[in-house]
């Protein structure tokens, strides 16, 4: 009883977060397996001509509506299309918008952040305003009227979808720095007399934003989520490209008839969004662990 | 004869002195929502007025209606259009504060009883999957945390996955699975409580997702607590202490979220309505941004904020109530 108890507590809470064992977080099942998954999506990214030969945007009217085969392992669509090369061709629009709307998203967190974390108490006054109205507003609605405003398109969704995560990013930046401003370091740093510029520059700023790369990386598949919405509500990028929002969008018409084109893109997208936060929490872990010591 | 338990209840915290504190602090937080909803208001009338196309055109019925140059000058007069854009935003304020919204450009009807009925709709839904979450989430955390190795594996790979997945594409699954293949349910929200069951399935689902890992983190650090140690010396079971112990710490960030969850249902609603064809404040919202209708589009956040503004004080005051601890700390 005792033992399991002292096991029980001698548990660092870093464990729940995927870090098991003292092997270090390479050794862990879900870090490989989310690792294999975004080189695979990375390649197909950046070299698609590697993972398949087939053109994604190559009509061939007469194998429309193919049940998923040997020679097309996700079926064809509507028009004969090879749905697994557009799913491979589909992941740089995907993961670009994913980690471009994340970097505005943060982007604007950040100034949003610092003005409330390090400025004065009317900075800190207007921006944490700033943040409760943007919270007010559902991230969507904020999404559609600036797609309204900017029309339809990537770059619209894209800073769309960062408009809509910034409020959380801003919040966590904020309290992350007002934490570190009073932590024992920056106060011997001010006791030794060096300069609020350095001292922000030099200590506040390090320790506060390093877990910036941490949430981005937990963004980024939330991120990826509020797009492919986007696309599929019609506000994305446009039908023919091959972007996994966008074929889902074109796949409902054919429901009925053809599942295969709204499974596998779908599918890409879990896949690609569990991968960045079970990366992300692992190295939010990670970095919790080497703070601790 | 005095009991003393661990764990102080509201009511033992609950002197004159605190009473007038927690009054205050109510009035902070309505005050503080009074000015964002003002804020919203202002927001959305500007940023409306920066979508390209003249209003009109949504009120004559989209940019193909010919309509001559009197009956534009005419409506532009009716709608106190052609003022300065500065005393028709005085103008608008001055209604919005006495709760009138005026008339839909599109659907030339008051806009206040049509928002409400459609606020009804889409409250049901998200409500609904908010409790649905909710309990689904206490219920695999507190049955596979601090378990072996497999049932926790199982249970934080469910929450991974279940929120990763995108509203529509899960709602499509679900239309393939059950309506298609299976036939149980009907494929779009057919009135009655049949109809409601594959949207509540779709928003709470990926929500449960997100909820179960908050929840399983704040439970595997309860069981380090030293009273979950002594709970185990005095010799109680393991639901015991689960149950009465560990339960209240995992509910803690669930209620705390709330808020936020609400917030995303709400942008979740959009697409779950648009799919399932069902009447709510999303689908009403996607079209009214569409076709420009301003009336509608400023009713609709203003609402949309409002709910969210009662369920964050709502949870903020459950919180203060499950956690005695919050308002020790505020009170210092």
């Amino acid at each position: 009883m005792t033992e399991i108890l002292a096991g029980r507590l001698s548990q660092p809470s870093g464990r729940a977060l995927g870090i098991r064992g003292r092997g270090g977080w390479l050794r862990n099942t879900d870090v490989i397996i989310a690792l294999a998954v975004l080189a695979l999506i990375l390649t197909a990214a950046l070299a698609p001509q590697l993972i398949t030969t087939a053109d994604p945007d190559a009509v061939a009217p007469a194998e429309a509506f193919q049940a998923p085969s040997a020679a097309h392992f996700f079926g064809t669509d509507e028009s004969g299309r090879d749905v697994y090369t557009r799913v491979v061709f589909g992941a740089g629009n995907s993961l670009l918008i994913g980690i471009a709307a994340t970097a505005v998203g943060l982007g604007l967190a950040l100034i949003l952040g610092l003005l409330g974390g390090l400025g004065s108490r009317l900075g800190d006054f207007v921006s944490t305003r700033i943040v409760e109205v943007m919270f007010a507003l559902p991230g969507l609605l904020l999404a559609l009227v600036f797609i309204a405003i900017a029309g339809p398109g990537v770059v619209t969704s894209t800073v769309a979808v960062g408009l809509s995560t910034a409020p959380g990013y801003a919040r966590i930046i904020r309290s992350q720095l007002r934490s570190v401003r009073n932590a024992s370091y920056v106060e011997a740093a001010t006791v030794l007399g060096h300069s609020r510029a350095r001292i922000v520059w030099q200590h506040i700023l390090p320790g506060a934003l390093s877990p910036i790369f941490v949430l981005g990386t937990l963004g980024v598949g939330q991120a990826i989520v509020w797009a492919s919405s986007l696309g599929f509500l019609g506000l994305g990028v446009a039908p023919p490209a091959a972007e996994w929002g966008a074929m889902l969008s074109s796949g409902r018409t054919y429901i009925d008839v053809a599942w295969w084109l709204t499974v596998f893109p779908g599918l890409a997208i879990v896949a690609t969004a569990a991968s960045f936060t079970v990366l992300g929490r692992a190295l939010n872990a990670r970095t919790r662990q080497e703070a601790r010591g | 004869m005095t009991v003393s338990t661990d764990a102080p209840t509201a009511a033992s915290v609950s002197t004159p002195a605190t009473r007038l504190r927690s009054l205050g602090w109510i009035a902070r937080r309505v005050g503080g929502g009074v000015f964002v909803l003002w804020a919203v208001a202002t927001v959305i009338f500007f940023a409306l007025r920066l979508i390209p196309g003249d209003p009109v055109d949504a009120i004559l019925g989209g940019p193909g209606s010919q309509a001559s140059a009197e009956a534009v000058a005419q409506i532009r007069t009716d709608y106190g259009l052609d003022q300065p854009l500065i005393v028709q935003y005085f103008l608008a304020m001055g209604k919005l504060a006495v709760a009138d919204f005026g008339t839909s450009y599109a659907l030339k009807v008051a806009v206040a009883p049509y928002v409400l009925t459609q606020l009804w709709s889409t409250l049901v839904l998200t409500l609904a999957s908010l409790v649905v979450a909710w309990f689904g989430a206490l219920a695999l955390t507190l049955a596979t945390s601090g378990r072996g190795r497999v049932a926790r594996a199982l249970g934080s790979g469910f929450e991974l996955l279940a929120a990763a997945v995108p509203h529509f594409w899960l709602a499509s699954l679900l239309i393939i699975l059950l309506s298609n293949t299976l036939h149980w349910l009907p494929p779009i929200s057919v009135p009655g409580p049949l109809g409601l069951v594959l949207p509540v399935l779709t928003l709470a689902l990926p929500l449960t997702g997100f909820l179960g890992q908050v929840m399983r983190e704040s439970l595997t650090n309860a069981y380090e607590q030293p009273f979950v140690l002594s709970a185990r010396a005095r010799g109680e079971s393991e639901w015991g202490v689960r149950l009465r112990h560990v339960l209240r710490h995992a509910a803690l960030p669930g209620i705390s979220l709330s808020g936020w969850a609400f917030g995303s249902l709400l942008s979740g609603a959009v697409v779950v309505e648009t799919i399932f064809a069902r009447p709510g404040l999303g689908r009403t919202l996607l079209s009214a941004v569409t076709i420009r209708d301003i009336p509608v589009v400023t009713a609709v956040a203003l609402l949309s904020a409002l709910t969210f503004i009662i369920v964050t004080i709502a949870t903020d005051v459950v919180d203060r109530i499950v956690d005695p601890r919050v308002t020790e700390v505020a009170a210092r």
